[in-house]
């Protein structure tokens, strides 16, 4: 990037559309695996995505612009509450209908706003597990279950759809119910064993006979998964369905979702604002902040230094600050609002987005030392070194030394988690307990602490 | 008597199942679609509940006796005139049971419903219909009572006719109009009979749906 020479900063592309998000080595090793070994199971990602979705929405004044590719795998859809999260599940599912778009799932167009297409939700075979999850009340757990099963949903089925009960009968069934103890209802094709297994399957197979209002609420959400995974449908979308349920239960469902998911290989996109779903159920995932996407990224790249300002936001975890780049004699040094802090000429080179940039970049700031660019800079918690308060300075930290109060601690285990304030800048601690006396660092109290060139990151 | 009762009975063995199929029908339409003019059709449905009963007769008087077509129907005074009456005056009671069994309706279980390969019609059959038809069954309790003692509007329509049009509140008027208290005491303990079912019915109706409904 050549930068001008009167040293205004040129804004970098640090906004999420522009930055490119996907990993193209990962997806060629992952097409070669494919190729090579079609039959196994966490290889045969196929080359090109299982769904793709475009689509504009607006409601009032909310704008969604749905981007999204999904694999045969867990994505994620991560972002806080009225990010749009649920509206582009209801958008897949088919409840929705967009101002324009076009979702394609397994070469099928589910959805063309231009060719006017728009398969309705019944015939798109995909499954949902809605956050209330929408049980049937009026219904067993195995009717609920077998309510899917074995349903016509291919092309013809809109031609020579199934004949719903003729009505005359209905209207007597329907009075004799109401008068009557609900009975055992006859069987209606051949479903109930497949019912039963999903049911076993989940561990739900002594409660078949039990409406939904006499089971718990962990049993319920079984019910509601093999409800949504019985029809087999080519895409399971869940929406924070573990959200009303605690610790262990949560936990549990989790553990048996994924292995749900590596069985079937269903492509799933799992809708939540929890970072611990994000980190225990996903392989990818999509951060979704004012409807607006950020791209996809591998889940293990999570905790690391932060794609966009959008990325962290999201995570809400550790220092993100906002500033400008600028060589000096001493090195590169980046200063924002409240201070200076020295980076390492290394973090530098490998933060400018492509190698172009990077060699321009670098060769103009070393040509003109007087050169600066906007720039964001970015260190982990566990990166700052908290100096223990009686002991005097060591001279590898002095580089970075800032002094600041504790707003907040928050005592985890053997984990300290800070929140310090110097001069309007909020820093995010974490260190371990035991290397510091007890009740050092209570709020309000004075703190030094460190950040070494090294652990910044450059944006 | 017995012919009086017999038309009564005539009146609800069709009137009965049209209200079902009307209000089930305009109280899905209420409760689930938009549309223009959707205030002035509740306002038009609502209007015959607070409207005096001979003031409904009066306008159904003219629009049968006057409207080209249906004056060459010639249904005045006739048992389709008491037949009309006798739904006009239910339906916004049919009308709103069932809006209120519909709106009851939780559109995510619709919607779940329709991820699991539902079109509309099976959606309204297996899921709308079975979970609101509690309160259906309730507006169709009220308004099978109020069919069954509508007066007014009979009178003006359909006239007094003892074995043409003489419903059994019009028998109830006339056999005390001739001072025939006998007759008159049967024919309301027989009402009263009737009203008191469709009364239970409804609480019973009302009762269960607070508890799981199933």
């Amino acid at each position: 990037m050549n930068l001008p020479a009167d040293g205004t900063p040129s804004v970098l592309p640090l906004e999420p559309e522009t930055r490119a998000f996907s990993e193209p080595e990962e997806m060629t090793s992952r097409i070669e695996g494919a190729m090579s070994t079609p039959g196994e199971e966490r290889q045969d990602t196929p080359p090109f995505p299982t769904l793709t979705a475009r689509a504009f929405l607006r409601k009032g004044t909310f704008q969604l612009n749905a981007e999204l590719d999904l694999y045969r795998e867990v994505t994620v859809l991560f972002g806080p509450s009225g990010a749009g999260k649920s509206l582009t599940l209801r958008l897949l599912a088919g409840f929705e209908h967009p101002e324009r778009g076009r979702i394609v799932l397994d070469d099928t167009v589910l959805l063309d706003t231009e060719n006017h297409v728009c398969v309705p939700p019944g015939k798109r075979r995909i499954g949902m597990v809605f956050q209330d999850l929408a049980l049937f009340p009026h219904l067993t757990v195995l009717e609920n279950v077998a309510y899917g099963i074995g349903r016509e949903r291919s092309e013809n089925a809109r031609t020579a759809p199934v004949p719903a009960k003729p009505f005359r009968k209905y209207f007597f069934e329907t009075a004799r119910e109401i008068f009557s103890r609900p009975g055992k209802k006859p069987p209606r094709h051949g479903e109930w064993e497949q019912a039963r297994l999903w049911l076993s399957r989940l561990g739900m197979a002594h409660f078949e006979e039990r409406f939904p209002s006499e089971i718990s609420g962990g049993q319920q959400q079984r019910v509601a998964l093999a409800r949504a995974l019985a029809p087999e449908p080519d895409l399971l979308l869940l929406d924070e369905p573990f959200s009303a349920l605690d610790g262990p239960v949560r936990r549990n469902l989790r553990r048996e979702l994924r292995k749900l998911q590596r069985e079937s290989g269903v492509p799933m996109l799992y809708v939540t604002h929890s970072v611990e779903d994000v980190c225990a159920l996903g392989d990818r995932m999509t951060f979704v902040t004012e409807g607006r996407f950020a791209g996809a990224l591998p889940v293990e790249k999570l905790w690391g230094t932060p794609l966009s300002e959008l990325h962290w936001k999201a995570l809400g975890w550790g220092t993100f600050l906002r500033g400008e780049l600028r060589l000096s004699s001493e090195g590169p040094r980046f200063s924002w609002e409240d201070g200076i802090l020295q980076i390492t000429s290394e973090r530098l080179l490998a933060a400018s987005p492509c190698d172009e940039e990077r060699g321009s970049f670098h060769s103009s700031l070393g040509k003109n030392r007087k050169m600066s660019r906007a720039a964001a800079v970015f260190v982990a918690p566990q990166d700052i070194k908290l100096i223990h308060p009686d002991a005097p300075v060591d001279p590898f930290l002095e580089t970075n030394l800032f002094k600041g109060h504790i707003v907040e601690a928050i005592h985890l285990g053997g984990i300290l988690r800070l929140t310090v304030e110097t001069a309007g800048t909020q820093w995010q601690i974490e260190c371990a307990t035991a290397n510091f006396p007890q009740n050092s660092f209570e709020e309000g109290a004075i703190c030094r602490f460190a950040v070494p060139p090294q652990n910044i990151a450059v944006l | 008597m017995v012919s009086a009762l017999r038309l009564s009975l005539q009146i609800l063995a069709v009137v009965l199942p049209l209200l079902f199929l009307a209000g089930t029908a305009l109280g899905w339409l209420l409760s689930r679609k938009h549309f223009p003019g959707k205030r002035l059709v509740t306002f038009l449905l609502h209007l015959p509940l607070v409207l005096p009963p001979t003031v409904m007769g009066l306008y159904l008087l003219f629009l049968l006796g006057q409207t080209p077509l249906l004056r060459e129907m010639k249904l005045l005074f006739t048992l389709p005139a008491a037949m009309l009456a006798a739904f006009t005056a239910a339906l916004p009671l049919a009308v709103t049971g069932a809006r209120t069994g519909f709106a009851g309706v939780p559109q995510n279980l619709e919607n779940a419903a329709r991820s699991l390969g539902d079109g509309e019609w099976r959606v309204f059959f297996r899921i709308s219909l079975p979970l609101a038809r509690r309160s259906l069954f309730a507006g169709m309790a009220l308004a099978a009572a109020r069919a069954l003692g509508e007066f007014g509007i009979t009178l003006m329509i359909a006239g007094n006719m003892p074995g043409r049009t003489q419903t059994l509140p019009l028998y109830i008027y006339g056999r005390v109009e001739m001072m025939d208290f006998s007759g008159a005491h049967a024919a309301a303990l027989l009402l009263v009979f009737v009203a008191s079912v469709c009364l239970l019915t409804v609480h019973r109706l009302e009762e269960g749906r607070h508890e799981p409904s199933r």
